[in-house]
């Protein structure tokens, strides 16, 4: 049955994948942590970001640029070092983790400080593993410097980059955070020390616990199962998390 | 580029195999028990990548289930539990919804492709036993890093597919389906980056 497609299936596919390429739904990866730009952007410390917010794994342009957007036509914000990018406060080794959500087959991942190469590791075309994390020494740069970041993939002509703001201190260890540690930064809105008064209308950002009771759209509901509120989790939607009363 | 490869062959094939082009009308199904999300029994017509849309869905709840609960079992970070946990059970209710609607258009509630056969190319979905193995095998040091890195970038494939059915499908409810599932789980990657970056 598949088989008598195929031709069908190649024309069809040219204009699916040229019309594909156009949408914003690319998607392959960037640095979590220690956040990247984008990152910054995607979780609201950064505002004004425009669309990097909804894809900051999209940062893709052909190979050998240094700037943060990859020189492409899109994302420039991410290139503006005027912007009130937060800083990560770092030793001088670095671990750089990435978020990938497609697994190129991949030629090398490249680290910058300005045009200084500071670190490469070759993966030889091989696909990534299942977590990615670079170990990379800094050469004992000190104070605030933006590292560039470009995961060259194998089989295109194509990069990602990503730009990562850090203060590099002077006591050295581990960069990042204990990962067990509470995060000091919650997304924008910080939920309430204890739930809000019964009756109150849901909102999202705001943290329930069970039996929390709120109001949405004219009815009652009473939280089975203790969450932060999201949109897309309005009440009659998640019928796991609010049971109506 | 791998990523267009696989969705515009899975498309393909699917445009190709399934039945008559364009939107095919049905008449409303009944939604499966215990699955409340509103409006499902007025489901109108439905085109391919409706379908498609929900079929890949279908098959990413499995691997964030796996990697949900091996979270709830072992983070230590309260916040990462809690979401983690809340995550499972939303997401269990929109499988059922999922497959109900599949179901009620009699179609697989698989994609076309066996997502394994592609394991090799990249993946469809993203996550799949060695992510799961890479994290059940994580030390506890590592296990937050790890589980936030992988769900983040699961999480934003069903943006992608969320926005591909935003993009082309017509079933109203299907649609608003769509529409929840890029909220939230922009939402999600939202929150989750913040704990990853501590």
């Amino acid at each position: 049955m598949r088989k008598r497609i195929v031709l069908p299936v190649l024309s069809i596919f040219t204009i699916l994948v040229s019309g594909m390429i156009a949408t914003p739904a690319s998607a392959h990866g960037y640095i979590s942590s220690p956040p990247s730009r984008q990152a910054n952007c995607a979780q609201g410390r950064v505002t004004g970001c425009g669309d990097i917010v909804y894809e900051p794994q999209s940062v893709e342009a052909p190979k050998g640029s240094l700037q943060c957007n990859g020189g492409g036509s899109r994302f420039a914000v991410l290139n503006d070092n005027s912007k009130n990018w937060p800083a990560a406060s770092v030793g001088n080794n670095v671990t750089f983790n990435w978020v990938l959500t497609a697994r190129h087959r991949t030629s090398t991942w490249e680290y910058f400080v300005g045009s200084t190469r500071i670190g490469v590791v070759n993966d030889n075309g091989a696909q990534p593993g299942a977590t990615v994390s670079h170990n990379i020494s800094l050469g004992g740069r000190t104070g605030r410097i933006l590292v560039l970041a470009r995961w060259n993939v194998y089989d295109t002509a194509m990069a990602f980059y990503s730009c990562v703001d850090l203060q590099v201190g002077g006591g050295g260890g581990n960069p990042t955070p204990p990962p067990t540690s509470p995060s000091p930064n919650p997304p924008q809105s910080p939920p309430p020390a204890s739930p809000p008064p019964a009756g109150g209308t849901w909102a999202a950002g705001t943290a329930y616990a069970v039996g929390a009771t709120v109001t949405y759209g004219g009815l009652s509901y009473r939280c089975l199962q203790a969450h932060t509120a999201l949109a897309g989790w309005e009440p009659p939607n998640v019928p796991a998390l609010w049971q109506r009363i | 580029m791998k990523r267009f490869v696989l969705l515009a062959v899975a498309l393909v094939t699917l445009a190709a195999c399934d039945a008559p082009p364009g939107v095919t009308a049905r008449p409303s199904f009944a939604p499966p028990s215990g699955s409340p999300p509103p409006a499902l029994s007025e489901s109108g017509g439905h085109n391919d990548t409706d379908v498609m849309f929900l079929q890949m869905m279908a098959a990413q709840y499995g691997p964030a289930a796996e990697l949900l609960r091996l979270a709830a079992a072992r983070t230590e970070n309260t916040q990462v539990r809690t979401l983690a946990a809340a995550m499972d059970v939303t997401q269990a209710d929109e499988l059922t919804a999922v497959q109900g609607w599949l179901k009620g258009w009699s179609q697989s509630l698989t994609p076309a492709a066996d997502p394994s056969l592609h394991a090799g190319h990249g993946g469809l979905p993203a996550t799949g036993p060695d992510e799961i193995k890479a994290l059940r095998d994580a030390s506890a040091a590592d296990f937050d890093k790890v589980f936030l890195n992988l769900l983040i970038g699961h999480q934003h494939q069903a943006v992608e597919y969320a926005r591909m059915e935003l993009t082309s499908g017509v079933n109203p409810q299907v649609l608003e389906f769509a529409t929840r599932v890029d909220q939230s789980r922009t939402a999600q990657v939202t929150m989750m980056l913040g704990l990853v970056s501590g």
